[in-house]
């Protein structure tokens, strides 16, 4: 089985079950191939997928690999375990302080959207919570003693143009990532935080009930997640983005408005067609209504994540043309060439402190820009 | 089982757990552990879903696993009680009773 095939079975795996995904021929996997499989299994996090496909039939394994199947998805459940006991401890503390937050993918979309939560895999914890309490909701994660992983560029940068801040506790080592807004870059700036939170609803947890995002807000954050997050796409995020639609009660009217709105709809657009392509699966009926005009700044800003200059400063440029106002764009312009020694330490490490070396990758980014313009106008 | 009748047994809603394959991994919100239950008491597990007398849990699986309910009681008295130490399962009162 060669690496393209290997591909195509992951794929196949992650649609498992999906409405509409071509019915799978049952596949031996041999000695040869099955290290290469299961790397993918536990890269994509679709353990639990892989499990189901292997007791459906579609997947035929030795029994061998059928435990280390299954010693991989303990591993993964046992972490996702892990994760929900400190969402729900860390429910508990916000909601002492009267912080309202939101779960953001992970717990949320594993126990609302999914058949069963041990299909949805998750790596660590995102809440969002309102720009209001954004700070607050930093300073309770450090007094129950998490450490930040990175400081701000500049005081008050985060709450401006920041999307979230990563928190670890030292004793369980799990990323908690606290958002001030789900969206990235100039999204950010577009979109209303505020309203998304103030549609939240909750899932029970732990004997809890715990805040999440409406099907709307859920699927906007998940099509953000995978047309603007990695390139190419987790497949996860691609699954979520069917699950959500079948299954997450979407307001479709809402999602449309926010999508004209925030400048969202070619985000959307872009989510759908890479499931649908990447899946094997048609974009569903009831999505296909946002399929309309996606304005000329959401296409742009899009391009900004999925075209080559994502890594070359791209995604900084589209938020700098989405802030409005000289004098905030003077800010961001200003945190991000003349940051605080401790935001460089903390990227570079103990040598990484320096203007100079910071003030190089724009300047390479630059020379890269101008000689691709020189190639593309010879005259 | 004294209780048989006086109580129903379910799951407690601040368990947490996960299915693998066949067995599932259950702790609780302040349990420092993670607990793999397997065989009969995944089954147990299963059934408590909903909430059920101790009596109506082992004739339920006792027709599941084709078992004479007598030696059956035993086993599964001895496992629901793991469970209720563990804290993953809890008494309700029996509403039907």
């Amino acid at each position: 089985m060669d690496d393209d095939r290997v591909e195509a079975l992951t794929r196949t795996i992650t649609a498992f079950g999906l409405p509409g995904a071509p019915e799978p021929k049952p596949v031996a996997v041999g000695d040869e191939a099955w290290p290469r499989l299961l790397s993918r299994v536990r890269t994509e996090r679709i353990t639990g997928l892989a499990v189901d496909c292997e007791a459906s039939g579609l997947l035929s394994l030795s029994d061998q690999h059928r435990t280390e199947l299954l010693d991989a998805h303990r591993d993964a459940m046992a972490w996702c375990l892990s994760i929900e006991r400190k969402l729900v401890a860390l429910a508990q503390v916000f909601d002492t302080q009267h912080i309202p937050f939101a779960v953001l993918k992970g717990a949320s979309v594993a126990h609302v959207v999914y058949p069963d939560p041990c299909l949805r895999s998750f790596a660590d914890l995102d809440l969002f919570v309102g720009s209001g309490d954004y700070e607050r909701a930093c300073t309770l994660l450090d007094r129950v003693g998490h450490v930040r992983r990175q400081p701000e560029p500049r005081p008050g940068f985060d709450a401006r143009f920041g999307r979230a801040s990563v928190h670890i506790h030292p004793d369980d080592r799990i990323e908690v990532d606290l958002h001030r807004t789900p969206g990235w870059g100039p999204f950010a700036q577009w979109i209303h935080a505020d309203e998304l939170l103030d549609r939240a609803e909750t899932f029970a947890l732990g004997g809890r009930r715990i805040g999440r995002l409406d099907g709307a807000g859920m699927l906007l954050n998940v099509a953000m997640h995978a047309s603007l997050g990695t390139s190419p796409p987790r497949l996860v995020p691609l699954r979520d983005i069917m699950q959500v639609t079948l299954e997450g009660d979407v307001d479709w009217d809402v999602l449309s408005r926010w999508g004209r709105g925030w400048h969202l709809t070619a985000v959307l657009r872009h989510a759908f067609a890479t499931a649908s392509t990447t899946l094997g699966v048609p974009v569903p009926f009831v999505a296909q209504r946002l399929v309309s005009d996606a304005s000329k700044r959401g296409v742009r800003a899009l391009a900004a994540y999925t075209g080559g200059g994502r890594d070359q400063g791209g995604t900084a440029v589209a938020t700098l043309r989405a802030i409005e106002g000289v004098r905030p764009k003077l800010s961001y312009v200003f945190a991000l060439i003349a940051p605080r020694r401790e935001f460089l330490a903390a990227r570079g490490g103990p040598d990484g402190t320096s203007y100079v070396r910071r003030w190089r990758v724009p300047a390479r980014w630059t020379k890269r820009w101008v000689a691709r313009m020189s190639k593309s106008n010879p005259g | 089982m004294k209780r048989a009748t006086a109580v129903c047994f379910q799951r407690s809603e601040e368990a947490l757990s996960r299915r693998i394959g066949a067995d599932v991994l259950v702790t609780m919100p302040t349990d420092g552990e993670l607990h793999e239950l397997s065989g009969g008491a995944t089954a147990i597990w299963e059934e408590l879903r909903e909430p059920r007398t101790a009596l109506d849990l082992v004739g339920r699986l006792a027709t599941a696993f084709a078992a004479p309910s007598t030696g059956f009681a035993a086993q599964v008295e001895e496992c629901l009680n793991s469970l209720l130490r563990l804290g993953v399962v809890e008494e309700v009162p029996d509403v039907d009773g």
